[in-house]
């Protein structure tokens, strides 16, 4: 019931944002060039999509964040796996861990095209920091407690590795790897359009940031608005829908 | 079930400590086959450290240990333990995926034998998240029974239970004790339970 008033009222919100904009843009003191309205924002938005460059840059971004997530992953699968081995490299990974994460991913960004130049390379290690860090602070201490809560038992029924691994470890964390992936997702999706639109370092070919550069700079602001648009839905659906944490009292 | 005088363990001027602090010294223990060997003591003593010694969870400093070799034969798991929490069974798994965690390659009527004998047949497809405190800890026993370990080491077992739950789960203990002949250790801090369940009682 609860759910409903607040589907309706979100619903209400929503055309009321809409007709705020509408009224703003058609009666307001801006400039269509600046405040463009809601129709010339969609006509532009279906002609990008039209155009296919909406479809493929979203997808691009997307494909980025992933394979971003996806070598992170790996590398906090393997940093966990020898942190559990060595107290010396848990430290070690801690410790980086502590200086490093409050470092935006646009921040280092000069620092890695200094080395790296304007690659592709440089763009995947900004992502790789952006989204490394919130998997390994949940993974790992998802890590900790499954191990303080099955240490005993574990050495006690003699488990092989590999039940350790998949059956208490990945299936135990499962629901933690759910919520480190959205947290990931967040920090990376952000990172992107950031280093994609303020450097545009990737090439004409790359990402909704460099989408939203573009249009900037050819004074498109109903596709500056329409890439806007598409980012926002991005983030609702990753975040919204598919690394949604499960609420008390849904089965596990 | 009568007690034999077949010692399966024999603990030999054990030490045991952490750090500066003594947790016991010169102590020594056998315990025999078939019995329910009931170690008890106020919290804090080290009933729990010395049930992890004679697991072989924890080293100990000085002393001796002799294991009953029939302990080993051809056993996986020698000296499975039922912990006091519940949680050490995985809430991801049903009833089965817990058991079969410990023995994979259970054949199904022996699994069947050991639902039936913990009373668990009709939960096997149940999460433990679905089943009472004493079904859970039933479960914990079932893990260990399908390990055919002639020793069963339990740590506080019923301490989480309500007294209603106790007394059953101790009766079941006694039960399940008299048709397998299993060797029991036992840890407690209740009296109670100790006069009831015990073949021998130690104190720390």
């Amino acid at each position: 019931m609860k759910t409903n008033r607040i589907r309706y009222y979100k619903f209400f919100i929503i055309v009321l944002f809409f007709l705020a904009w509408e009224a703003a843009a058609r009666f307001g003191p801006f400039s269509e060039m600046l405040f463009p309205g809601l129709m010339t924002i969609g006509r532009r938005f279906w002609g990008l999509l039209l155009e296919e460059a909406l479809v493929f840059k979203t997808l691009y971004s997307v494909a980025v964040v992933w394979l971003s997530m996806l070598l992170s992953l790996t590398a906090v699968v393997v940093l966990l796996a020898l942190s559990r081995a060595s107290l010396f490299i848990k430290t070690a990974v801690e410790l980086i861990r502590a200086f490093a994460a409050p470092i935006p991913g646009v921040a280092i960004l000069p620092l890695v095209i200094l080395w790296f130049g304007l690659s592709r390379t440089s763009m995947l290690l900004i992502m790789i920091h952006a989204t490394l860090w919130p998997l390994w602070t949940q993974l790992s201490l998802a890590v900790d407690r499954l191990s303080r809560r099955f240490s005993r038992f574990e050495r006690a029924y003699r488990l092989s590795h590999w039940k350790r691994f998949w059956h208490l470890y990945c299936l135990g964390a499962a629901e933690d790897l759910k919520s480190a992936l959205g947290v990931a997702w967040s920090r990376g999706w952000r990172a992107l359009i950031s280093v994609e639109m303020i450097f545009g370092i990737t090439g004409s070919q790359s990402g909704l940031g460099w989408l939203l550069y573009e249009r900037r700079m050819y004074m498109d602001t109903a596709g500056l608005y329409a890439g806007l648009a598409a980012i926002a839905l991005c983030g609702i659906l990753f975040e919204t829908w598919i690394f949604r944490p499960e609420k008390a009292g849904e089965p596990a | 079930m009568k007690t034999s005088t077949k010692t399966l363990i024999k603990l030999e001027r054990l030490k045991k400590s952490f750090g500066h602090e003594v947790i016991f010294e010169d102590f020594s223990l056998e315990v025999y086959e078939n019995e329910i060997l009931v170690i008890m003591g106020p919290s804090g003593a080290g009933k729990s450290t010395l049930l992890n010694v004679i697991g072989q969870l924890e080293p100990y400093d000085s002393g001796e240990i002799h294991y009953h070799p029939e302990l080993f034969e051809g056993i996986k798991v020698p000296l499975p333990f039922v912990f006091q929490e519940f949680d050490t069974l995985l809430p991801w798994k049903t009833v089965e995926g817990n058991i079969r965690l410990v023995a994979k390659d259970l054949p199904e009527g022996e699994l069947q034998t050991v639902l039936d004998t913990v009373a668990l047949i009709e939960h096997r497809h149940k999460k433990p998240g679905a089943l009472s405190g004493g079904m859970k800890q039933r479960v914990s026993i079932a893990r260990a029974l399908v390990c055919h370990s002639k020793i069963l080491l339990m740590d506080e077992p019923f301490g989480s239970l309500d007294r209603d739950m106790r007394l059953k789960m101790q009766d079941f203990l006694l039960d399940l004790q008299g048709r397998t002949g299993l060797t029991i250790v036992l840890v407690t801090h209740d009296l109670e339970e100790a006069e009831k369940l015990g073949t021998r009682i130690v104190r720390l």
